[in-house]
């Protein structure tokens, strides 16, 4: 057994629920009324928010945004995780500003930084966006407190960035690693399914690191599985869009 | 009213160890390339990468933490640039007919080799793409980049940091990552797709 000098590593996941009806062109968001939290929110712990497939700039991303902010008066994270799909469509100037800026302004402006994936639908020159925080690179680590995260490109799994993951996983020694991309391991929706070759690949490599958590996207829908080998993950891609039906 | 589904976890692990994963194999793809045509096909990526390195010297470089009016005009300028210094590029000259007979060689192995229903199967979930693809014009806004399966990469020759290989189809196109730029392209790359 495992256990960790940590004592907790508050989490929090926003997605729509599952019943609610797919939101209409020119449909606008519902403000957010604040819901009871039932969370650890110890002082010393580290907080933050993961989102999904968010770039869509339609009323659900909008609304989203909205429950982070209300949310976030009870439970003060301080950063956000982005699963990929950042931006869907064009890369203008426009696109970015419409599918991130606006939703995310008073969280940007609060101070929150966000650090982003890439997904199938990101142009990985987004890693130079100044608010995704990715410094240039297509994967890339950082760490909170005692805990490590990975950020990696799963669209483009190379030989060299499994071997910079091997290293990186094999130095990192606060206490919880947990790695983020956007194609699940494992996923139980219908729409795309866990990608099988890349689980093969970099499973082994989680396993062998002592992986805590991982968080993908790509299917607009919530999942918890069950932990594989010892890892707890999650899909969540919701976060602008649900796909009714999809599990 | 819209609810949002708001979950918490407190994460206390205490995670089971499990056996060793058995050891992947790796293969040495690259090396399974006649090591005449690697040189050849390395030759002309890093020829191609001198050209971006001069584009990129006209255009100056882009900074992390840019802003996206900045990306996007970078992007432009680098694509342009690039295009100008290669204004005769044309299908082949990278991918030749020989070296793409052994890259084929190399996919082959790849999706048929013990691997292959997983290669397969993640290039079916990859949200598949399809496009006219011409050299020296840009990958279409808004088109969605397919991932490349990871076995696939392992199979294909290395290429220089400038460049990526990209699957449209059953088309592999080496795409210019900063100038966004289809740089070479070669049909009926992977069997079976």
């Amino acid at each position: 057994m495992r256990s960790f000098k940590v004592a907790l590593v508050g989490l929090i996941i926003l997605a729509p629920q599952l019943c609610s009806p797919p939101f209409r062109a020119g449909e606008q968001a519902v403000d957010a009324a604040p819901v009871e939290l039932r969370l650890p929110g110890k002082k010393d712990s580290v907080k933050f928010a993961v989102i999904g497939d968010s770039g869509t700039g339609r009323p659900p991303q909008f609304e989203i945004a909205a429950r982070m902010v209300s949310f976030r008066q009870q439970f003060p994270f301080t950063f956000v995780l982005m699963l990929g799909d950042n931006i869907y469509g064009g890369h203008s100037p426009e696109d970015f500003r419409r599918k991130f800026e606006e939703p995310y302004q008073s969280l940007l402006a609060g101070g929150v930084k966000f650090y982003a994936s890439l997904g199938n639908h990101d142009d990985p020159i987004e890693s130079f966006y100044k608010p995704f925080h990715m410094d240039g690179k297509r994967y890339y680590s950082f760490h909170y407190g005692n805990v490590d995260f990975f950020a990696l490109d799963s669209t483009y799994m190379s030989p060299e960035q499994v071997a910079w993951l091997r290293q990186e996983l094999s130095h990192a020694q606060r206490g919880w690693k947990i790695c983020y991309f956007h194609h699940p391991l494992y996923s139980d929706a219908k729409f795309h399914g866990a990608d099988i070759d890349l689980r093969n690949r970099i499973e082994p490599i989680l396993r062998d690191q002592k992986v805590d958590v991982v968080l993908s996207g790509h299917e607009h829908v919530y999942e918890r599985l069950a932990p594989q080998h010892g890892i707890h993950y999650f899909v969540l891609g919701d976060s602008g869009e649900l796909r009714p039906h999809d599990l | 009213m819209r609810h949002s589904a708001l979950l918490f976890f407190a994460l206390v692990l205490c995670a089971g160890q499990d056996a060793p994963p058995p050891a992947q194999a790796r293969p040495a793809p690259a090396a399974r390339l006649a090591a005449g045509l690697i040189h050849e096909f390395q030759t002309k990526v890093e020829a191609y990468a001198v050209v971006h390195r001069e584009a990129e010297k006209q255009v100056g470089p882009l900074k992390p933490g840019s802003t996206a009016a900045r990306i996007g005009r970078h992007q432009r300028e680098l694509a342009k640039a690039i295009r100008r210094l290669r204004r005769n590029a044309a299908q082949g000259d990278i991918f030749t007919p020989r070296i793409a007979a052994e890259i084929r060689s190399l996919t082959g192995t790849a999706v048929s080799g013990p691997r292959g229903a997983r290669v397969e199967k993640s290039l079916r979930r990859a949200e598949p793409v399809q496009f006219h693809v011409v050299v020296n014009r840009s990958y279409p806004s808004g088109t969605p980049l397919q991932s490349v399966p990871p076995t696939l990469l392992l199979y294909l020759p290395e290429l220089q940091s400038e460049l990526e290989y990209r699957i449209v189809g059953d088309t592999l196109i080496l795409r210019d990552t900063a100038a966004n730029l289809v740089v070479d392209f070669m049909r009926q790359a992977i069997p079976g797709v």
